[in-house]
């Protein structure tokens, strides 16, 4: 397992610079809107993807899980930090781990071409680029291209691929790459897809059963059961028999189960969760965080959450039990992301401190970690 | 908008400042702080104050000897790190000790700044998000250039406010009558003026002789005594800038 230990992040998105050290097996990662939470997330995915450009779209199309068919050139470019001379773009990521350096560089230039240059260089199919010849009107007459390379450091080895793409590349073609971090957007319950790794472990499943039961206590059992199309369909059975699709339940036994599934496939690895407070109400905190946390353990996950919720915030801290347990060990940091003006613009900076010390600190003044 | 934080001794230096504050520098009572610091037993004393948008903490820490305590269950560091306070003072009795050694004790509890007796100075600190921040502090050691506590101040604050005058120069013949024969621990300076400020309060106010000092603080006029003037002229530049002192 890769655990990471500390990540420098360079000239990616708001972030002209930043490290954070000291990582703990969970990492809750808090601040304002805007302040960098799910950057920081991403920065962390890109430190594993391949020397592809499929691959980081993989990660920054996560953002646009409502609307997937968004540009993806105007998603790649606006990963650059935007205070960066425009002449030569970079991002530089880094990261200590367990296993070693992990790096993700991704440099290069953006120029404008004109549209049927474009078309040339770009990644469409020889049938979409005949489409588009077809209707000339719709070739822009101009449109960007960048050009570069992307540098990949993992503990085994480093590579390095030129890559090229226009603003014309709507999608990019690759293969799906095997991740080793996996990530929970905010509303990637609605995707569904929550039971694959459950329904194939039956300790696993009971477990879940139960947790699922506190939430609601006519669940009898959860499985694929067949549509009259012929469909497969994620469903509850009832103790009364009864089958239902997850579609006419909430998104809390949705979400539940995301995060239940994707731990699953986290084992010996890392898992982000972007959120976590999506869909959930407040009061199922306290029966999931211990149980998500005491399964990461078990399944040697290292977990980074990210959260505005204070509800969130204090139940991941009471997961800590502080009032018993002294600061040695402490299982949790907290990183609090803040977004602050620099002579050249605008940077994040963070501060990471221990569970305790933010346990401690709001019981007696108002230590404010959303900020 | 500031943030002053102004640690004292006990109830009565919260009260009399806190009047002191409100009558002549235009602080208002407000019922919250933005620090969210709160009582934590019923020997501390908090009140909060407010002029145009900024704000002052008044902490009397639980008495004498109390400050480190004050700090440490507070969290006080943490607070001066984590918090966006433009000022720390200090208020402490001097009693028999010299500035040195009262600023050394005050300073002993403060681990990223520290105080300086009868100066404001600027401390350049380092907040948790590894960003520099300025915060000024000031010790206030009571009284100024003698022996003794908040009655002493008291007493002469007392005697150069006209209407007062007569009465507390015979409380302190009284008191001083004692000394000899009927209570020989009247000797002890501090003592004997704890008993000339209660004397006095009892008998400017007879119906209220057993209720606390706060009472009697705000029915005596002290905009009036120029010697508490001198002394409290560190106050005035709460929620101003500070007169910083540059080698």
């Amino acid at each position: 397992m890769a655990f990471i230990k500390s990540i420098e992040i360079n000239q990616f998105r708001g972030i002209q610079k930043l490290t954070v050290s000291g990582f703990s097996n969970i990492n809750l990662i808090a601040g304002d809107n805007n302040s960098g939470k799910t950057t920081f997330l991403e920065a962390i995915q890109l430190l594993f993807v391949k020397s592809q450009l499929s691959s980081i779209k993989n990660v920054i199309n996560q953002r646009t899980v409502i609307n997937p068919n968004s540009s993806f050139y105007t998603s790649f470019i606006k990963m650059f930090n935007i205070e960066q001379n425009k002449e030569q773009l970079e991002i530089d990521i880094y990261a200590n781990s367990s296993n070693g350096p992990l790096e993700f560089e991704l440099s290069g230039c953006e120029r404008t071409v004109s549209g049927e240059d474009a078309l040339q260089l770009s990644t469409l199919s020889a049938r979409q680029k005949t489409q588009y010849k077809r209707s000339p009107a719709i070739i822009p007459e101009t449109a960007k291209i960048f050009t570069g390379s992307i540098i990949t450091q993992t503990e085994k080895k480093t590579v390095e691929k030129e890559i090229r793409c226009t603003s014309l590349d709507n999608g990019i073609p690759g293969t799906i790459v095997k991740r080793e971090v996996h990530y929970i957007p905010s509303f990637g319950h609605l995707r569904y897809d929550l039971l694959r790794n459950i329904v194939e472990n039956q300790e696993y499943k009971k477990l879940v059963i139960d947790i699922l039961r506190q939430f609601d206590d006519s669940i009898e059992d959860i499985c694929y059961t067949k549509a009259d199309d012929g469909t497969y369909l994620e469903s509850i059975i009832t103790k009364n028999n009864v089958i239902l699709p997850f579609s006419v339940y909430g998104d809390g036994i949705k979400k539940i189960l995301y995060i239940l599934n994707k731990l699953f496939d986290a084992t010996d690895s890392l898992l982000l969760i972007d959120e976590i407070e999506t869909g959930l109400h407040k009061k199922y905190f306290d029966i999931l965080f211990p149980v998500v946390f005491a399964l990461a353990r078990k399944l040697n996950v290292q977990v980074f959450i990210a959260t505005h919720s204070i509800e969130a915030i204090e139940a991941i801290l009471r997961y800590g039990n502080y009032e018993k347990n002294d600061s040695k060990n402490d299982p949790i940091k907290v990183i609090t992301l803040k977004k602050v003006e620099v002579d050249n613009g605008s940077n994040i900076v963070a501060r990471n401190v221990t569970g305790k010390y933010v346990y401690d600190n709001r019981k007696v003044f108002e230590f404010e970690v959303r900020l | 908008m500031m943030t002053e934080l102004v640690l004292v001794e006990g109830v009565s230096d919260v009260q009399l400042i806190s009047y002191y504050l409100q009558n002549v520098y235009g602080w208002k009572h407000e019922k919250s702080n933005i620090l969210g610091i709160f009582q934590l037993d019923e020997h501390e004393h908090i009140e909060n104050l407010s002029k145009n948008e900024n704000q002052l903490i008044l902490c009397g820490v639980g008495g004498n000897g109390k400050f480190a305590y004050f700090v440490e269950q507070h969290r006080v560091n943490d607070m001066i790190v984590e918090k966006d306070i433009s000022s720390l003072m200090v208020v402490t009795d001097r009693d028999e000790s010299s500035d040195v050694k009262v600023t050394r004790v005050i300073n002993n509890s403060l681990e990223k700044i520290s105080v300086k007796a009868g100066q404001w100075m600027n401390n350049s600190i380092e907040d948790s998000f590894k960003q520099q921040k300025i915060i000024s502090t000031y010790l206030l050691i009571i009284p100024g250039n003698e022996k003794g506590a908040l009655e002493k101040a008291i007493i002469d604050a007392l005697n150069d406010i006209p209407e007062e005058t007569d009465l507390i120069q015979k409380v302190v013949q009284f008191i001083d009558s004692l000394k000899r024969e009927l209570v020989p621990e009247l000797n002890q300076t501090n003592k004997a003026n704890k008993a000339t400020v209660g004397t006095f309060f009892s008998v400017r106010a007879p119906k209220n002789a057993m209720r606390s000092l706060g009472i009697f603080i705000s029915k005596i006029d002290w905009s009036k005594s120029e010697s508490l003037k001198m002394l409290f002229l560190p106050f005035q530049y709460l929620g101003e800038g500070k007169p910083i002192e540059t080698k």
